[in-house]
């Protein structure tokens, strides 16, 4: 990837993941259910929180209306608020902004159409026409952009590998299998490195003062890892064979599921399909006048049901959690009569 | 159990087994001849190279290797299999889904796989681990979820390849436990390849001993013909339990060091009815003994505590002071206030339960790790090395020769005031030795006297991930050695090794330690610490609770301490190693 | 609106990948070349995260590709990618970087098909008294690492692609081009990164994974 925002988002998104897999190393348990912060959502079904991420992703990329962009923006960062702190909320403007710096300027710069003059440079004999239209479509552009990654934040934060592996397993066995395996090989070779290291270090093999020793010592290292993780794997191959793993027998590969699809999920999945069907519908339907150039127009163009259906797909998260929140108040107001 | 039980269906038969890998001049296994009886724990013991992996991988129909065989082998059921490393079987991220994983290979419903996975965690007690990334898990974790994880399908007969070799000797117990659990509650046959037979020993019905071509017993002894398994030509010999200790005595004499502890003090007075554990030990030696009044222990092979004199006392090689140490601002220290000095020119060992710090102190020491407070001091122009926990870590090349080479290249060239140290007392290696110049000692050379001396010569253009674990320790050792340190540092040196490679080793140590090197190893292997070092070291509650002189040391523990004084505690005082009790004992016999 | 309907076609050619790899059942000693080289790509590419688009895992992709086969490669490529992104960040660029980099792996794969059928061994020690052989493995060696590079500067481009159509459509292609060059350092970054990884560990890891090809029978599928 080469644009400069994207390793700027990278390295922010690493900051922000890398400390959480640290906690989680630390709690030596998975941390998806984190008792602190709201967690109604968590406890749905996988297959619910995926149609939740699909749906309101597909309505952020289908909306041009500035409107509907501003609300999935504003809730997507509700979320990420609600679930993640603000501290993180804040931890991701912090690169948001500059990309969506980027987006509008690329925009201006480069979007000629527009009927409305907002500037012209002269620059070596050529005019350039800056418009007052593509700054507000790169506006628009810049907004969707943010929403999406907000939606992305808060969709890394719930669908842990094991949820993801658990929708994946029962339609591509082999590579939901793969998976799994590059999990539980990344923290193995990792302790192969520090053994090696460690066991260099005390050979004094890269102790000389020349670079090139060092540089050749770890390079050696290095290829001494990739043989001895492939040596474990050749082990783990008979392990798995041993287990029956593609046997004689043509099984189809079944896959443990560790969750129950509940009423709540079914109700929970009504609720969002119907929404999402009403949001689509709409929106497709009015805004497809809507139109940026050469003058902007449709701002009418939002039908009421759409935009309730949008806000409710939208706000689902922050509503069970109020739900959730107001059943304990309410229980402790029980209780403390 | 006695082998006449007609009635019983043998689950397995070998008949006239042979087999040979793909382009291999010699046959790998030869005319094999073995059944084994529905519900038996059968031990299986050789030594290395001796096949016996190869005629267990035959024992598992998915891993039955490619080559010509003849002869036949009949399984009457399902196998399951657990290997030697437990991190290397466990192949998905977290336990639950390693519990499933043989269930989904067969296809099985959802509902019965969530009823079986329950099951199985709740039997060996792991349903608070289910959810946890499986490389959190602690070694016997581990070998115990890939026990269940093979169990979890109910297999008939349970094949194990040295399952204890990784772990340390309580996490090894524990296993064995559930081991011996499945065989008598689930009556699952097991066939189990162990070097660790002190645990081993009294829960077999069957011990079977593999021996090479060579080794093989031409003349029958009286109690090898009397037994149902013909001797001439098999590679395999079947034997009960006692059977087979009384025959250590005679035929099978290089065996003895595999043997527990109470077997081999036993062994050394009368070659019948042997103790095969601490209590049957306590019985018989109640029952030799005339009187049960505490006698005095003779002094054996227990290193020598004269040489410890009061000069190198105050001149350690390495002080610690007030050492305090934690791996992160969030976690408890791990080390507190911890004081020590380790002399020079002795074997220091430092013992203590999992994760009370052990391999921590020795980062410490080594400088890998740094202390929040403290001091570590070595005396001044002494060199330091250190060897990993796993052998594997060392190697970086194709062949040993290689390997070792490399070292020598890159390392300080030896000093002239450092003399070549003699390992072993053969006059060859030491006329090498001093041949050779030191202000021109070439690296060839040096690689050449090291691997003679630690018997590694003829495994020189092997690749090092080809070698035994004895081996490969060995040439681990061989490799820091050719640093030409001063002081040595070793985690755990006897892991994964067989009682003759852990003799070795101690061997190799005990010359180092005599040609004035220092050396610190922390240790979980008792025995190997009582019989090899002069001083051992307690760690606990983050520091060193208590020092003493081997024998001392393990003379005042009654739980932490060597099977022996264990079996002698109350009944003889001051026996420690199997020499010490066997000498007193031959000694009040005369 | 684009960039939806692009992300649905690029996760259709993955869907249709992985049916394909699915189909073709491996066994595990042909799934775990892939797992332990997705696993260093993956701890390269997160190590390797303070140096702005420096990293091995491109490198090992191709190595994957190259030497265990085009599925190898695919495979590699896809998993490093998801599998990364599930610890630095999930996005719409996911689907891109599974397909791009699935794609070098898989082309690595056929450039190894093709250089094997010529029976040639480029991880061979060259020996001096065969210096036609020795040219040529060294040519081979060159066309293995110049594709990496090439491919890494390809790759770099895809995903400059998916930022240009999502967000930057409008533009038209002055946009399309300026997109491009001003990613152009990053991806001449990676392109230098996949060259040295690719330089250092094509001859020495190739011969070990020569020897552990024969040593276990592993076959490229």
């Amino acid at each position: 990837m080469g644009l400069i925002w994207v390793p700027a988002a990278k390295a922010a998104a690493t900051i922000a993941g890398g400390s959480n897999l640290k906690k989680q190393a630390r709690a030596g348990r998975r941390s998806y259910q984190s008792y602190a912060l709201p967690q109604r959502f968590s406890l749905l079904h996988p297959g619910v929180m995926m149609l939740f991420f699909v749906a309101v992703l597909v309505v952020t990329l289908i909306s041009y209306h500035p409107l509907l962009l501003l609300l999935s923006l504003v809730l997507a960062a509700a979320g990420v608020a609600l679930y993640l702190g603000s501290r993180s909320l804040l931890q991701t403007f912090a690169w948001l902004i500059p990309s969506a710096v980027i987006v509008v300027g690329f925009n201006v710069l480069f979007n000629r159409r527009g009927a409305t003059e907002l500037a012209t440079l002269q620059f070596f004999g050529s005019s350039f026409t800056f418009t007052q239209e593509s700054l507000f479509f790169g506006a628009s552009i810049a907004l969707m952009l943010a929403a999406i990654m907000l939606w992305f934040r808060l969709y890394q934060h719930f669908m842990t590998s094991d949820r993801f592996l658990y929708l994946a397993a029962p339609v591509m066995p082999t590579t939901a299998l793969a998976i799994a395996m590059v999990q539980r090989w990344i923290p193995l070779t990792k302790y192969r490195w520090q053994q090696i290291r460690r066991a260099q270090k005390s050979l004094q093999i890269d102790s000389g003062k020349r670079r090139r020793d060092q540089y050749r010592a770890l390079t050696q290292s290095l290829s001494a890892l990739m043989s001895w993780s492939m040596e474990d794997a050749i082990e783990a191959a008979d392990s798995m064979q041993a287990r029956g793993y593609r046997s004689k027998k043509e099984h189809r590969r079944t896959s443990f599921r560790a969750y129950r699809f509940t009423s709540t999920d079914a109700a929970a999945t009504a609720l969002i399909a119907t929404l999402f069907a009403i949001a689509t519908v709409t929106i497709f339907a009015t805004t497809r006048d809507l139109a940026f150039f050469p003058v902007f127009r449709g701002a009418d163009l939002l039908s009421p049901v759409g935009l309730a259906a949008t806000l409710a797909l939208m706000a689902f998260p922050l509503l069970i959690e109020g739900k959730e929140k107001l059943t304990w108040s309410l229980r402790t107001r029980i209780h403390s009569q | 159990m006695v082998p006449t039980h007609t009635h019983t269906q043998p689950i397995i038969t070998a008949q006239d087994l042979c087999f040979s890998y793909p382009q291999a001049t010699t046959a790998a296994l030869q005319v094999i001849n073995f059944s084994v009886e529905f519900g038996q724990f059968i031990l299986l013991c050789g030594r290395t190279g001796s096949g016996k992996t190869t005629l267990l991988r035959q024992l598992v129909p998915a891993l039955r290797p490619h080559g010509s065989i003849t002869g036949s082998i009949e399984i009457a059921g399902q196998t399951g299999f657990v290997q030697q490393d437990p991190d290397n079987q466990i192949v998905t991220d977290l336990v639950f889904h390693e519990l499933a994983f043989a269930l989904e290979n067969q296809g099985l419903p959802t509902q019965v796989i969530r009823r079986k996975v329950a099951e199985i965690a709740t039997y060996f007690g792991l349903e608070y681990l289910l959810e946890s990334p499986t490389h959190s898990l602690s070694g016997g974790q581990k070998q115990l979820l890939n026990l269940a994880a093979t169990l979890v399908t109910d297999p008939d007969i349970l094949v194990l390849d040295e399952p204890t070799s990784e772990l340390d000797p309580i996490a090894a117990q524990n296993f064995l436990r559930h081991l011996a659990r499945v065989n008598r509650e689930l009556g699952t046959t097991i066939i189990c390849c162990e070097h660790r037979l002190d645990e081993v020993l009294s829960l077999a019905d069957r011990v079977f001993l593999m021996k090479k071509a060579g080794e093989c017993v031409h003349t029958p002894t009286p109690k090898a013909a009397a037994s149902t398994q013909p001797v001439q030509t098999a590679a395999l010999l079947s034997y009960e339990p006692q059977e087979f200790v009384e025959s250590c005595a005679e035929e099978n004499k290089d065996y003895v060091l595999y043997l527990p502890e109470p077997t081999q003090i036993a062994l050394a007075l009368a070659p019948s009815d042997l103790p095969l554990d601490v209590r049957t030990g306590r019985t018989w030696l109640t029952n030799i003994l005339p009187e049960r009044s505490a006698q005095r222990a003779v002094e054996g092979s227990c290193v020598s505590q004269e040489k410890v004199s009061d000069a190198t006392r105050t001149n350690p090689a390495i002080t610690l002071r007030d050492l305090c140490f934690r791996y992160d601002k969030t976690e408890p220290y791990i080390l507190t206030h911890l004081q020590a000095s380790f002399s020079a020119g002795e074997i220091h060992a430092i013992v203590g339960g999992n994760a009370s710090g052990k391999s921590t102190l020795l980062g410490l020491i080594s400088g890998v790790l740094k202390s929040q407070l403290g001091k570590v001091k070595l005396t001044k122009g002494l060199r330091l090395a250190a060897l990993t926990q796993n052998p594997k870590a060392s190697f970086t090349c194709d062949t040993l020769r290689e390997d070792l080479s490399n070292v020598t290249q890159h390392s300080t060239p030896v000093t002239p005031h450092s003399t070549p140290v003699i390992l072993s007392e053969r006059s060859e290696s030491k006329d090498l030795a001093l041949d050779l110049d030191p202000d021109t000692y070439p690296a060839a050379d040096a690689v050449a006297n090291i691997t003679q001396q630690l018997g590694l010569t003829a495994l020189l253009d092997r690749h090092p991930y080809d070698l035994s674990g004895g081996e490969a320790q060995k040439a681990a050792l061989a490799k820091v050695l050719l640093t030409n340190p001063d002081i040595l540092l070793l985690d755990e040196p006897t892991k994964g090794l067989d009682a003759q490679a852990k003799a070795d080793i101690g061997q190799v140590l005990q010359n180092l330690a005599a040609a004035g090197k220092t050396i610190l190893l922390v240790t979980h292997d008792l025995p190997f610490a009582a019989r090899y070092t002069q001083t051992c070291s307690l760690l606990a509650n983050g520091e060193i609770i208590a020092t003493a002189p081997t024998r001392d040391f393990f003379i005042g523990n009654s739980f932490y301490t060597t099977p022996t004084q264990r079996m002698t505690r109350k009944i003889i005082d001051g026996c420690v190693t199997v020499a010490d009790a066997a000498t007193t004992l031959i000694s009040q016999k005369d | 609106m684009h960039l939806l309907t692009s992300t649905l076609l690029v996760i259709a050619v993955l869907a249709l990948a992985v049916f394909i790899y699915e189909r073709s059942r491996p066994r595990p000693r042909e799934l775990m070349p892939v797992v332990v080289l997705a696993a260093l790509a993956i701890l390269g590419r997160i190590v390797a995260m303070p140096i702005p688009n420096f990293q091995p895992a491109t490198a090992l992709i191709v190595l994957a590709g190259y030497f265990f086969g085009r599925g190898a490669g695919l495979m590699c490529g896809l998993l490093t990618a998801l599998v990364s992104n599930m610890v630095m960040g999930q996005g719409p660029w996911t689907p891109w970087q599974m397909l791009a980099w699935g794609l070098v792996g898989y082309g690595a794969g056929v450039l190894g098909e093709y250089v094997q059928k010529r029976n040639s061994d480029i991880s061979q020690e060259s020996t001096p008294e065969r210096a036609a052989a020795r040219k040529r493995t060294l040519i081979l060696q060159v066309i293995v690492v110049a594709y990496g590079t090439v491919a890494s500067l390809l790759f770099g481009m895809v995903l400059d692609l998916q930022f240009f159509i999502a967000y930057a459509w409008e533009t038209g292609w002055a946009g399309l081009i300026t997109t491009w060059s001003m990613g152009f350092p990053m991806n001449v970054m990676h392109a230098a990164s996949t060259l040295i990884f690719l330089g250092l560990t094509l001859v020495p890891w190739g011969r070990k994974l020569q020897r552990l090809k024969t040593k276990y029978g592993l076959r490229p599928f």
